[in-house]
């Protein structure tokens, strides 16, 4: 027993000094130290045979990796076709130029989601629970704050495009305004308002609809995500109705999930003991 | 200023996390813990990313900590 701390003792504090020594290496919060470029670098990707042709031809000769980023920063707060027509870059980023990735991100959650119903044996019934909530000051603030959030949650995923946040911190705070009501009321008062239907059909309409908006870019323009529906100025609200429609859908979806994970978890194995 | 904020926040962090591995009871470790990610979330605020600081806060304050307790709840509460 002692002899096992002394080894984590050891391993934790070699691991520490490492970390420690590690430290000097990095550069101060908000600087960019003067680096070489990844093309001055031999053996690099970039000083390789394909990674010159890429450097040449594509970059435009740079072929550091900042300038990898620089034109998605210089294109995406314009309209099209020379940006997506969104003041938001790293929105821009997930669902213009990565808009294929953050597919596969919501397909992992949709895994997940469906891994955990399966686990905790959802019967869509709620177990039979004596619990009523917890005391009158969580069900007072509970009632008060979360309309409130949940309108926040709203505002969140229908500005993504405009303001930081987006489809997923979006659905994940109206969901976490519902998990406020669950905690104050119970399970049962919770589920009988939006129950497990809803939350499936939120979960599966949004990654239909995210899937729809691909294969409409597919069918109206050349590649899977293409902005296909750029309606009204820069900065508008229904600015980038393609982004906006991804949003919905990502936002639907992250509520649904994660609202179904929270139900299934608490009522499996017999039900709410609290 | 704001890299001295940031320190004081990051020497924050260190210390919650380390009392919430160390206390005994299971219940003031997961409180403990959602104090440490709303920390979190501030300074991926000051890092100049709130998208993240968002649902930082959202799931590891708000989501996670639900869920934690209903397992110390089926659970034991005592380490």
């Amino acid at each position: 027993m002692m002899r096992d701390k002394i080894v984590l003792l050891l391993v934790i504090a070699v691991t520490g000094l490492l970390f420690i020594g590690l430290y000097s290496d990095v550069p101060s919060y908000g600087s960019f130290p003067e680096r070489p470029l990844d093309s001055e670098i031999e053996g690099t990707a970039f000083n390789s045979e394909p990674g010159k042709i890429l450097n040449s031809e594509v970059l435009g000769g740079s072929g550091s990796l900042q300038s990898i980023g620089q034109p998605i920063l210089e294109r995406t707060p314009q309209s099209p076709p020379d940006g997506l027509g969104i003041p938001n870059v790293v929105t821009g980023v997930l669902w213009g130029f990565r808009a294929y990735d953050t597919m596969g991100e919501a397909t992992v959650l949709f895994t997940a989601v469906v891994s955990v119903v399966l686990l905790a044996g959802h019967t869509g019934l709620v177990a039979p629970c004596k619990s009523t909530g917890m005391s009158v000051i969580v069900k007072t603030v509970g009632r008060v704050l979360a309309p409130i959030l949940m309108l926040f949650g709203a505002y969140i995923i229908m500005y993504g495009h405009l303001t930081p946040g987006g489809g997923f911190p979006g659905g994940v705070i109206i969901a976490a305004a519902m998990t406020i009501l669950l905690l104050g009321f119970g399970l049962r008062f919770a589920c009988s308002n939006v129950g497990f239907l809803p939350c499936e059909l939120g979960e599966e309409l949004g990654a239909l609809l995210i899937i729809f908006v691909g294969i409409a870019g597919l069918l109206t323009g050349t590649y899977f995500f293409q902005t296909w529906a750029y309606v009204g100025e820069l900065g508008d609200l229904f600015s980038s109705l393609n982004i906006l429609l991804l949003n919905i859908a990502v936002g639907l979806k992250v509520f649904g999930g994660v609202l179904l994970i929270v139900y299934s978890l608490l009522s499996s194995f017999g039900g709410v003991t609290e | 200023m704001e890299s001295l904020l940031l320190n004081v926040l990051l020497i924050l962090l260190f210390l919650l996390y380390l009392v919430a591995v160390e206390v005994g009871d299971m219940l003031y470790s997961v409180l403990i813990l959602a104090a440490g990610n709303t920390t979190m979330a501030v300074v991926f605020y000051i890092m100049q990313a709130p998208d993240i600081a968002l649902t930082q806060a959202a799931v590891g304050a708000g989501v996670s900590t639900v869920l934690l307790v209903n397992a110390i709840n089926r659970t034991r509460r005592k380490e």
